[in-house]
């Protein structure tokens, strides 16, 4: 159980901090929205990234759930950040 | 919808997490729940040594500066100095800032009467008991790590809540009515749900808004890291936070009739708002600045925070909340979190939601207890003392809300409130632990300690009852502040009463 809770905490935060972060990198007047979005809508999806991974059998299903919403919002914010 | 082993996995999410963060959820919410009436608290508290309506002709602000200044403190230029207006629930003047004494910097705080601006023996921190219930739902009065700490609990809390949504979506409109009496465990399972369900859009609300308020610094700081590359100047722009205002003393003083004229200069532009706060940084130096705090009651965006320069009244730093996305939803946060915008009603109504979150919690401890109880293959004395633990921080806590509140009525005089209130909320719940541990039989210890809640909870309601009929103090009748504090004192009682009587029924059962 601690597995799923650090997976679900950990990719969670990153899934909600990168997304409006990679807004903001793309389309820099969308700033203001964009924290807004993540006060409000982040926050929700953090809560529910640690559900779908208590959601998983296993420890490593539990990561790999995390992944699945991290590994995305990781490229990306990379792709984002460097063009 | 989903499938057998998902749910399981989440059912057994639900459990295991409610059951790690009840005792401290129990303690937020029902310090939480109190703290919809924090003002009145203060009223109350304060009633058996100090009361007086708000009078009509008030002294100006400016002969409280006055005063304050002959006191001879050496305030630094950019220190502020917080002067709290008076108010009905708080009919004087007080004034707290820092100041250096004995060596040490150090918070001080002075009271003046509203009519005629004399200095009063009125110490802020004597009337502790409000302030307390409301930090203590916020950081638990544990040092340094409290505060993220109540956070995390409060994410944990939004989890368990889409968990148990997600265990009971496919039910949730063909089983909501269901309640079935037959067996105790049923009972209880049917009543969690019930609540739970009613209860959903309240318990988001408030895991989402609390979630904001504490974890606030930590995701605001990975923020500022990955879309600002660190620069955090950037990031308070996007939040819409007011630029620093940094200045220097000018060295030449201005006469304090300044800041009544700079209030009636900030009345006029705002007719409909009340004057609530002040916050001098500067004093009467020229170049000094001033931000006040505007409540408009029965809006969801309640307070205004406005700057002003105390030389010609510019505006330094305006009401932006309207115009910035983030700032705007941080204010609708607060509106919801603190219930204030829908009057009287609707605080009442939040506070027995609040209320209704502790059922959740009760009834969650109890049925997992019980279940525990069953299995034959575990420790049994780590078995009783995981239950005294979890029933000392179920019901316990409401005996030590309870014992706060008693103590503070009767023996406020021969205390110093500030030194024992935390250490007696503490060693409350602790025999509650120990009784439930000699005890050793959950629902019976359940039954006896909201019993117990029940009549602390009603001491001193019937004290000021008694009090007020019998003329000693017939104020206290005429109270409104006193009425609100003894109500949710008493439906607090009545609630112990009557989950005690349910539960009680379940065991004769």
């Amino acid at each position: 159980m601690w597995h799923k809770t650090v997976a679900g905490f950990i990719c969670g935060l990153i899934t909600i901090t990168l997304l409006p972060s990679s807004l903001i990198h793309f389309y820099r007047d969308l700033s203001a929205i964009s924290a807004a979005f993540f006060i409000t809508v982040g926050l929700t999806g953090w809560a529910c990234i640690m559900t779908y991974c208590y959601g998983a059998g296993s420890a490593k299903a539990a990561w790999l759930r995390g992944l699945y919403c991290a590994v995305p919002a990781v490229l990306i914010y990379l792709i984002a950040f460097f063009t | 919808m989903f499938s057998k082993d998902t749910l399981k996995n989440l059912t057994h999410a639900h459990t295991w997490l409610g059951l790690i963060i009840s005792g401290a959820l129990m303690i937020i919410f029902v310090c939480g729940s109190l703290s919809f009436y924090r003002a009145e608290i203060h009223q109350w508290d304060r009633f058996h040594n100090f009361h007086k309506a708000l009078p009509k002709e008030q002294t100006p602000v400016s002969h409280v500066i006055d005063k304050l200044q002959g006191l001879g403190y050496d305030i630094r230029f950019n220190d502020r100095v917080s002067i709290d207006l008076p108010s009905e629930n708080k009919p004087f003047y007080t004034v707290f800032f820092l100041a250096t004494q004995d060596g040490k910097r150090q918070y001080v705080n002075y009271s003046f009467a509203a009519d005629d601006g004399r200095l009063l023996d009125l110490d802020r921190n004597q009337f502790f008991l409000a302030d307390m219930l409301y930090r203590m739902h916020y950081h638990l009065y544990i040092p340094n790590i409290g505060f993220e700490l109540v956070g995390i609990i409060t994410l944990i809390f939004f989890v368990v809540l889409l968990t148990g949504l997600l265990i009971h979506l496919k039910k949730i409109i063909s089983h909501y009515y269901q309640y079935r009496t037959n067996k105790a465990k049923d009972k209880y399972l049917d009543g969690h749900i019930l609540i739970g369900v009613s209860a959903f859009p309240y318990t988001f609300m408030y895991a989402l808004t609390g979630v904001y308020f504490n974890l606030a610094l930590l995701f605001q700081a990975s923020f500022g890291f990955a879309a600002f590359n660190g620069d955090f100047s950037e990031l308070d722009k996007a939040l819409g936070k007011p630029d620093a205002i940094q200045q220097t003393a000018s060295g030449l003083t201005l006469p304090t009739q300044q800041y009544d004229a700079l209030l009636s200069h900030i009345k006029t532009r705002y007719p409909t708002h009340q004057l609530t706060y002040l916050f001098s940084y500067g004093m009467t130096d020229k170049a000094a600045h001033v931000e006040v705090i505007l409540r408009h009651p029965g809006s969801l965006h309640e307070y205004h925070r406005l700057r002003f320069a105390l030389d010609d009244f510019t505006q330094l730093s305006g009401d932006i909340t309207k115009h910035n996305p983030a700032q705007a939803s941080a204010a609708t946060f607060e509106a919801l979190h603190y219930g204030t915008f829908g009057g009287d009603l609707m605080r009442f109504l939040m506070f027995l939601m609040g209320l209704a979150c502790c059922y959740l919690i009760l009834t969650g401890n109890l049925i997992w207890l019980e279940k525990r109880v069953k299995k034959r293959q575990q420790s049994k004395i780590g078995l009783r003392f995981v239950s005294a633990m979890t029933l000392a921080l179920s019901s316990g806590v409401l005996i030590s809300v309870a014992m706060c509140f008693v103590i503070t009525r009767f023996l406020s005089e021969y205390f110093a409130m500030q030194n024992i209130l935390v250490p007696v909320f503490h060693l409350s719940w602790f025999f509650a632990m120990l009784h439930a541990f000699v005890i050793n039989a959950p629902r019976k210890v359940m039954v006896q300690q909201l019993i117990v809640a029940a009549l602390l909870f009603l001491l001193a309601p019937a004290y000021d009852l008694f009090n007020g009929m019998l003329a000693i103090q017939p104020l206290l009748l005429a109270d409104k502040a006193i009425w609100w504090v003894n109500g949710a004192l008493t439906t607090m009682a009545i609630l112990c009463l009557l989950i005690a009587r349910h539960y009680h029924k379940g065991t004769t059962e």
